[in-house]
């Protein structure tokens, strides 16, 4: 299996308990977090550009069939603000990702329904490598201080809005939280735009803890 | 005029489905409220305590002042969509350091008012058990569930709290119904909506009491990004729950005072206690219906245990995101989503308040249910006269949606609420059911003073030391702790001082 995934492929992988099969994230936290992958995956190769609080679709086209049919909803309606776009996008930005890795072959679904309750849906990986090597990838670049590809550091920023870099470090000793600082840091500087979906990543992420059902 | 309607839009169709609505709204500031606690363990402690009788009339009086409170309290909240609510208002309105104090006093007082229902619990439990166990036993029980309700997320447990609010309305009701169909003598009194019994010594006692079965209503702004039409959904569940309330607390509190009749009501109520509002209504109704009644009632509690817990750990978890707070109470469950860092906080708050009564042998129903009730009460009922000042203040800074909305109403509203805090203090003696020369009538209101002073100077020392976080005052949930290194922004205009 190839090393570079679409960022919220890898996403979704990195988040995926491969014992289970099953989520380590809450499903709305994980909702928001693709979503603004999603989101990340057109800003990346400027298919679409943050603007303030709004999104602008450019002349790049996306990479991919998904990715299209976003842009064109985006183009649709762009007087959004980008807190909408990433709550509308979250509502079914997993079961999307999801087909599109199913799609790619990298997993299967499997339907489970227990008795008298609700069917749950959880994702089988094509191999073993396919799922746990992201996350330990991901936590290796990040120990080693070897971040040094936009999309990864876009993706460490998403993890780490949602608070999932605690649990890429479960194992390791000593994080090295200098080097996901520095990550942080550099994002801000050099991409703004990125650095403010990442910000609105973690405060709709964020306000979900607040606000009960 | 156009003759093509615009497309609908594909983003609003899907949000709105996954929206609340009104009923869904209410249901949860309902909850929070507890109506059969408030009829059945504040009104009977509180005339107890109190000996005064005009509490019904008194809840008539509080719902219109909140009303007309709402009124710019829904204002400001069309114009700041955050779930921070009452905090994040006088933060807008009055400035940061007062914010801070808000937000303080906000953790204080959720925080006394659930843990001050463990008690009224325990009591119940044990009173319904022959007292096979001690009250704080089974306190020590609702205080472990709360506690793993709180860990499993708030959504997991919404639904059983919408069943049990259905009955124990429903059950007030009936209770009520048959009361009135059963005076004392033979006669409905009227006396205890005597508006002019509420002219005398035990005012503010009457209104503080009165006040805290309202505690809940202000939360309806929480939900307004997660409401349907933010405009329309949260003021229309406002009113709806306030006017609710006002017309079960009234009608059913003064339902008792007829069948057991006014002139007995306060002595009945120093008997039987909570139990009062099944004794009235015992000779007429079977033992089933009754005793459904009883498990409704604990119910009651129980739902206001889970829901003063989630109130308080939400400000607990906004002050930590926006590190007014330390960052471990900004912490949230990977698994559930939910806010564990403050969960467990409050939880720990419980256990040490269950511990301590249970060492000291304090009573349950008197000293920790009403003492600490009507305390959380007194610093809800602050931080709502606080607020309805930071609305008129925001409003003159910022002016639009109508002067009635936005100048008139407020004002009047804090006036009045102004006047019932007044009152309220300076009859606290007669509150808590002590002597007018009792220190307790001052220690109460210094701990809300000094906690709100604590709070300005922690604002004002984060400004001097850590500017970026000082800025982030009143963004609540919304607010992103910053890894990044401080670096000079740019205040947008309108923004808090």
């Amino acid at each position: 299996m190839g090393d570079t995934l679409r960022l919220a492929d890898d996403l979704f992988l990195v988040a995926l308990d491969e014992q289970t099969g099953r989520h380590i994230v809450h499903t709305r936290t994980l909702g928001v977090a693709l979503a603004g992958a999603l989101l990340s995956e057109l800003v990346l190769p400027s298919c679409i550009n943050v603007v303030g609080d709004r999104l602008k679709r450019a002349a790049v086209p996306p990479p991919d069939a998904l990715t299209h049919d976003i842009a064109e909803t985006i183009d649709a309606e762009p007087h959004h603000q980008l807190a909408t776009w990433i709550a509308f996008l979250a509502t079914d930005a997993t079961d999307r990702i999801a087909d599109r890795l199913v799609r790619t072959r990298h997993i299967t679904k499997v339907a489970s329904r227990a008795r008298l309750r609700t069917p749950t849906m959880t994702y089988a990986a094509a191999s073993t490598m396919g799922t746990a090597w992201r996350a330990v990838r991901l936590t290796t670049l990040l120990q080693a201080g070897h971040i040094d590809q936009l999309q990864d550091a876009v993706l460490v920023a998403i993890c780490h809005a949602i608070g999932l870099t605690g649990h890429l470090w479960r194992d390791t000793r000593q994080p090295n939280r200098e080097h996901l600082d520095w990550i942080l840091r550099k994002l801000a500087e050099t991409r703004p735009d990125l650095h403010h979906l990442v910000t609105c990543v973690s405060a709709t992420a964020g306000a979900q803890a607040f606000t009960p059902r | 005029m156009s003759m093509h309607s615009s497309p609908p839009s594909v983003v609003a169709s899907a949000l709105a489905a996954d929206r609340l609505g009104v009923g869904s709204v209410a249901q949860f500031v309902l909850t929070a409220a507890t109506p059969m606690l408030v009829v059945a363990g504040v009104v009977t402690t509180g005339w107890a305590v109190t000996g005064i009788t005009a509490i019904p009339i008194a809840f008539a009086f509080l719902a219109i002042v909140l009303a007309l409170f709402s009124i710019g309290y829904m204002a400001m909240a069309r114009r700041i969509v955050n779930a921070g609510a009452l905090y994040t208002y006088i933060t807008h309105g009055l400035g940061r350091p007062l914010g801070v104090a808000a937000a303080l006093i906000a953790v204080w007082s959720y925080n006394l008012m659930q843990v001050a229902a463990y008690g009224i619990f325990g009591f119940l439990a044990a009173d319904m058990t022959d007292h096979k166990f001690t009250w704080w036993q089974y306190a020590l029980v609702a205080w472990a569930l709360v506690a793993v309700f709180g860990m499993l997320r708030i959504d997991l447990n919404s639904r059983v709290l919408a069943v049990l609010l259905t009955g124990e309305i429903f059950i007030v009701v009936v209770f009520a119904a048959v009361s009135l169909i059963h005076p004392a003598g033979g006669h409905v009194a009227f006396t205890a909506l005597n508006p002019t019994d509420l002219i005398g010594p035990g005012l503010g006692a009457a209104l503080a009491i009165a006040f805290t079965g309202f505690v809940g209503f202000e939360q309806a702004p929480i939900y307004s990004e997660e409401s349907r039409s933010p405009r329309r959904t949260v003021p229309t569940a406002t009113y709806g729950a306030v006017a609710l309330m006002g017309v079960v607390y009234c009608g059913a509190s003064w339902a008792m005072s007829v069948t057991i009749g006014p002139d007995t009501i306060v002595q009945a109520a120093a008997v039987n206690g909570p139990d009062l509002l099944f004794v009235a209504v015992t000779p007429y109704l079977s033992s089933t219906v009754v005793t459904i009644g009883h498990w409704l009632f604990l119910s009651s509690v129980f739902a206001g245990l889970v829901a003063y817990h989630n109130a308080t750990a939400r400000y607990t978890y906004a002050l930590g995101r926006e590190r007014v707070l330390p960052a471990w109470c900004a912490r949230t469950s990977l698994r559930t989503g939910a806010p564990i860092g403050a969960s467990i906080l409050q939880t720990m708050i419980g256990l040490a308040v269950i511990a301590t009564y249970a060492a000291a042998g304090w009573d349950p129903l008197v000293n920790l249910f009403f003492w600490l009730g009507v305390v959380g009460g007194l610093g809800i009922l602050l931080l709502l006269t606080v607020a309805s000042i930071a609305i008129v203040g925001y409003f003159l800074r910022n002016p639009g949606d109508g002067y009635w909305r936005c100048t008139i109403a407020p004002l009047a509203a804090s006036i009045l609420l102004t006047a019932v805090f007044g009152y309220t203090l300076a009859n606290y003696a007669t509150l808590l059911g002590v002597p007018p020369t009792s220190p307790w009538r001052w220690i109460f209101p210094t701990i809300h003073t000094a906690i709100a002073a604590l709070g300005v100077l922690w604002a004002l020392s984060l400004r001097a030391t850590r500017p970026d976080i000082y800025e982030r005052i009143g963004r609540g949930a919304t607010a992103t702790p910053d890894t990044t290194a401080p670096a000079t922004r740019t205040v947008p205009a309108g923004a808090p001082r």
